[in-house]
């Protein structure tokens, strides 16, 4: 962080007064600034030099838990950074004879020991300098220049810097101030013998410093009186004494006086302007009007109104309407305008809706209330500074304007607005997009309800705002009031009884809009024939065409509900039916048929991938079906075949993508007896009754006994996994003997079998059964 | 016969209620503010009302965004020495949110970057070692392992080995403590007050209402951690917007009130009456501030309803917090009163 300078928050310590989020610090985060659907542009003024105290969660307030620095990707840093000014300084006093990135080694690259090198070399001592430092233009200057005074300010400068730079925070201070006494009366020699402003200034800055840094407050204000006040120039300089001057008078407590200086260093320097925004304190209206009298003209005045209207913790009415009076054309009247509606924009403007669950759910967004006399407040300012007419951005009130009548649904008005601002918009393409995307808000808003007239007169509108250009600013901003309109779309179309269109426009309102959370849910049957439609009107076409799916997505769900079905003729036809079955039917994430002692997905994911989709599977399926029917001498391996394939799909099985599209890690043991419909995944799919089945009949069918364990081993683990999801389970307590029927069967009739050894060795569970019986 | 019996059953009654808990009690105060003037605050008064344990707050600690840090800020300004027979405690306050942001390690190094700030006060404010250290923080399940962590390397920092490590409990803490669990110290001081919703603009005082108490005083007897008590005696305006708290002014007086600046508008809420600046903000006409106070009274009931659920042989009683208007507010008699509960 270049900017921020802890030991000027010494000042702000000594407040009394604490802002909220310090107090209600038990809480986790919510980022205000990204949670509000905000369909107005607050910061689309061209105002860099005012950029950080746009409203924003991240404000820069002055305390050190704000963090100024995220509000805005396009703040610029530097420009609250003295560095370059300053070089830019020194590169016009050595008159253009050094390159400026030598001068910014010689000041910003260095310390003590350097400058005491640089001494010896202009005095002649060879090799007195690092190589580097030889073809340095600022020392060559010195070389040639050797009484120029630049070189004894900057050495004096160099070793005052270390005692008052701002400590690590954890750092112990231990000022040396016997040193920083001498440095300044060594100073204060010096800027008396010295013929240029540009060095005395400088020498009196030091001077103040060291003054300042030993406590010597008094002495400090006077430095500034006797040496700074009085030089005309605009150097940066004269406003960083200025600065410390201000702190010099709080810590003498004339709180007025260090108020109105403070207030100046914000308007002159921006390389101070954090700093001095942060330490601006008025503690009393008696203070305050004493601040206000100080001022020796309406722009200071203005300021310091501004500076007090910026707080984050109340209305900047009252700093609005005197600004107002003061100059209306100010660019701070603006900042300030367009905090407020932002204040305005989040409470009215809907969150963010992330979920894309609930078909039946509660549509409402979450809205905080505001008192409809805050926005008909700065309503009323906006009008008096349009009727005054001497705005510094006109179109940028009318777009507030127009924002705010949208809010409070004066249609009328807001319409007569987004008119007047596109004419003052002087070709400004982010303030005219700005007034369409109120203009479309404001005509949805109005419309009541939705009629043929008013899609065939909206349709372009929304293909406008669905436009996706990350290249344009307004992109942001187009896209929230999408979601704006398509949610009040959506209402109008469940008003209107017509769910499936509300659907299409819920798709759209939604963050994050998934038909695979509950694909059961889904009106996957009307969804499909409205897709497939070829009757659907313009504005119904492009609601489809705007929809996340289409008709083959809508197969693939009702074809992966009929497997879940077991309906595997009728899945095979629907999936058939699939035109682009790419990235529609996916491979199974591993071979269903596979099947071993202990699962482990990831394992099988890696050794056993397969090419089959659903469509193979259930094809693959019903031909093993068909096949037992025939093959008997193979009949017990089919059916276990299947018994593996039921396994594996189900939400126990390496393959369990089949029957789902998410799975729920540590479900197993979820009661679904209780609260099952509270839980996201509810619908996994659980369910072995084919399973078991099926690895029953391969055990009837068989005459192997090695292959007989296997299978009951497998009716084991189906009994296992019933019991996790049994009302029964708790705490994962060990089932009694007549909930393990088959680790029973495998103990008593089995346990001369190679199969049955080989369980014992992996099977922790059935170990522990066999020990203790 | 019966008549008398009557009369005995009531004397005993009367009797036990007024009984002392007979327990022996250190008495104490805490300073919050960052600047201990020690002219105005009368050391002598202190003194006769055999105040001997300060609670000074040394520093906070607190979360910074910019440089993704945990930083101290508001050290502990002593302007003038403090009377060497009063024993200075240090207490540190941590963000819940720093405990938020840091890993094992990084809360072993901020444990050993403020025991190595409160010696550094210690040593150049030329203040005997103390015998107890106080932590305050308002963990939660989530932060309880970071916060035990810290205090525990805390105590084992080298020039703390002796002394006992103390950590403020809160009601909350207090009954759910099974799951924000029990911090690894010598003892815990349970701050009886902000127990209320301080958001609600209708609720009367959030410091302290004796109803919610009653939720929580039940609890007090299972913690397994030997408790000290700390009373509220302190006042703070809370500012509302629409009802929305925007601001905490503490501490805040009725004196400080101004009629030409408020019109009262209820029991302790006061409507701005026009725009001004009060306290380091700009009110807004119309702005409601609500002032919640405790009084002595309160105060004293407080102490009693904390004192009949708190049965420790010796125990710290520490009033939050001191300052020059709060012994103007209470006489000495209140403040004995008050220690008097749990003796």
């Amino acid at each position: 962080m270049k900017i921020w300078k802890p030991f000027t928050i010494v000042l702000s310590s000594l407040l009394i007064t604490f802002p909220l989020h310090l107090a209600n610090t038990c809480s986790w985060g919510y980022d205000m600034d990204e949670s509000i659907l905000s369909p107005f542009h607050s910061e689309i003024l061209d105002l860099p030099e005012l950029f950080p105290f746009y409203y924003s969660e991240h404000f820069y307030n002055g305390d050190p838990n704000s963090d100024w620095s995220e509000n805005g990707g396009s703040m610029d840093e530097d420009l609250f950074d003295g560095t370059d000014n300053n070089i830019n300084e020194w590169f016009g006093y050595f008159n253009n004879a050094v390159t400026k990135e030598d001068i910014t080694a010689i000041i910003y690259q260095t310390q003590v020991s350097d400058y005491e090198a640089f001494a010896n070399h202009i005095k002649g001592k060879k090799n007195a300098v690092e190589a580097k430092w030889l073809t340095n233009s600022v020392l060559k200057f010195w070389e040639n220049n050797p009484k120029d005074p630049s070189f004894r300010y900057l050495t004096l400068a160099k070793q005052i810097e270390p005692l008052v730079q701002p400590v690590y925070w954890w750092d112990e201070i231990r000022t040396d101030t016997m040193r920083l006494v001498d440095y300044k009366n060594d100073a204060l020699g010096q800027l008396k013998k010295s013929k240029s402003e540009f060095i005395t200034l400088r020498y009196a800055y030091q001077a103040a410093r060291a003054a300042h840094y030993t406590g010597n407050y008094q002495e400090c204000i006077s430095i500034f009186q006797k040496y700074v006040a009085p030089v005309q120039s605009e150097s940066q300089i004269k406003y960083w004494t200025m600065s410390l001057m201000a702190g010099a008078e709080q810590r003498l407590k004339n709180y007025a006086v260090a108020a109105y200086y403070h207030a100046m260093v914000f308007n002159k320097c921006w390389s101070r302007r954090l700093s001095s925004k942060r330490d601006f304190y008025i503690d009393n209206d008696t203070i305050w009007q004493q601040c206000l009298n100080l001022c020796k003209n309406d722009h200071e005045k203005n300021t310091l109104w501004f500076l007090t209207g910026v707080s984050q913790y109340n209305s900047a009415v009252p700093a609005l309407n005197e600004m107002l009076k003061i100059d209306p054309s100010s660019k701070e009247i603006e900042l300030l305008l367009s905090r407020e509606i932002e204040k305005i924009q989040r409470n009215n403007m809907p969150e963010r809706w992330w979920s894309g669950i609930d078909y039946e759910g509660d549509f409402e967004y979450q809205r905080t209330s505001i008192a409809p006399n805050d926005i008909a407040e700065i309503i009323d300012v906006l009008e008096k500074g349009i009727a005054i007419n001497k705005m510094h951005t006109p179109v940028f009130w009318y777009n507030a304007a127009a924002f705010l009548y949208f809010i409070v649904e004066d249609a009328e008005k807001c319409k007569s607005m987004c008119a007047l601002a596109i004419q003052h918009a002087n070709g400004d393409n982010n303030q005219i997009q700005q007034a369409k995307i109120i203009s479309i808000l404001n005509k949805v808003n109005n419309a009541g309800e939705i009629k043929s007239s008013v899609e065939k007169e909206l349709i372009q509108d929304l293909k406008w705002l669905a436009e996706q250009d990350n290249t344009n600013e307004m992109s942001g901003f187009k896209a929230d009031a999408y979601r704006i309109v398509m949610f009040q779309l959506m209402e109008y179309y469940l008003n209107d009884d017509k769910p499936l269109l509300a659907e299409m426009c819920r798709a759209r309102a939604v963050e994050y809009y998934d038909i695979y959370l509950e694909p059961e849910k889904a009106p996957i049957e009307e969804l499909y024939t409205f897709l497939t439609s070829n009757k659907k009107s313009d504005f119904e076409s492009f609601l489809a065409g705007q929809y996340p799916y289409n008709a083959d997505h809508m197969l693939e769900i009702k074809g992966t509900l009929l497997l879940r079905e077991n309906q595997l003729e009728e899945a095979i036809r629907t999936f058939k039916k699939i035109q682009s079955p790419d990235g529609i039917l996916y491979p199974l994430s591993a071979d269903p048929f596979v099947i071993h002692i202990n699962d482990c997905h990831d394992c099988d994911f890696e050794a056993y991938p397969t090419d089959l989709n659903k469509l193979d599977l259930a094809e693959k399926m019903l031909a093993l079906k068909s096949l037992a029917k025939s093959d008997a001498l193979n009949r017990a391996q089919i059916y276990h075949e299947l018994g593996n394939a039921y396994y594996n799909i189900s939400y126990w099985g390496n393959a369990w993508n089949a029957l789902d599209y998410y799975r729920c890690h540590g479900c197993e043991t979820y009661n679904i007896g209780e609260n099952a419909s509270d839980y996201y995944y509810y619908n996994d799919e659980y369910d072995l009754t084919n399973a078991v089945f099926y690895y029953t009949l391969a055990v009837q069918e068989t005459s192997g006994k090695q292959f007989a364990a296997l299978n009951y081993f497998m009716l084991a683990k189906c009994e296992q996994n019933n019991f996790y999801r049994s009302a029964e389970i708790t705490d994962y307590k060990f089932k009694t003997d007549d909930q393990q029927i088959y680790f029973g069967i495998l103990h008593e009739l089995f346990s001369d079998t190679e199969f049955y050894r080989e369980a014992i060795n992996e099977c922790k569970y059935f170990n522990y059964y066999v020990s203790n019986h | 016969m019966f008549k008398w019996l009557s009369y005995l059953s009531i004397f005993s009654i009367l009797n036990l209620s007024c009984s002392k808990n007979n327990n022996s009690v250190t008495r104490g105060f805490y300073f919050w503010q960052s600047s201990l003037n020690s002219k105005t605050l009368n050391y002598n008064r202190l003194d006769s009302l055999n105040i001997s344990s300060l609670y000074v707050k040394f520093f906070d600690v607190t979360w910074d965004e910019t440089s993704q840090q945990p930083i101290p800020v508001a050290d502990i300004s002593l302007e003038q020495p403090i009377p060497a027979n009063f024993s200075v405690i240090p207490v540190v306050f941590i963000t819940n949110k720093t405990l938020e942001h840091l890993d094992t390690i990084q809360t072993k190094y901020l444990a050993q970057k403020i025991a190595k700030r409160i010696q550094y006060i210690i040593d150049t404010n030329n203040l005997a070692q103390p015998t107890e250290i106080q932590i305050d923080c308002d963990w939660t399940a989530t932060t309880r392992q970071n916060y035990f962590s810290l205090l525990q390397t805390i105590k084992q920092y080298p020039a703390f080995n002796k002394i006992q490590i103390s950590a403020t409990i809160r009601l909350h803490q207090i009954k759910y403590y099974k799951t924000t669990g029990v911090p690894p110290v010598d003892k815990g001081l349970l701050m009886f007050y902000n127990m209320g919703n301080i958001e609600d603009d209708k609720s009367v005082n959030s410091i302290y209402d004796e109803n919610i108490a009653t939720q929580y005083v039940d609890y007090i007897k299972a913690y397994p951690l030997a408790l000290d008590a700390a009373i509220a005696c302190y006042s703070w305006g809370l500012l509302y917007d629409n009802h929305k708290l925007l601001r905490i002014f503490y501490p805040l007086y009725q004196d400080e009130i101004s009629d030409s600046l408020f019109l009262k508008v209820g029991d302790n809420t006061y409507k701005a009456n026009g725009n001004f600046y009060f306290e380091g903000q700009f009110f807004v006409s119309g702005n409601i501030l609500k002032l919640e106070t405790m009084t002595p009274e309160l105060s004293l009931r407080a102490a009693e309803q904390l004192a009949e659920n708190l049965h420790n042989e010796k125990i710290n009683v520490i009033l939050f917090h001191l300052d020059e208007i709060i012994l103007k507010k209470y006489s000495n008699e209140d403040l004995e009163a008050i220690y008097n509960s749990f003796e």
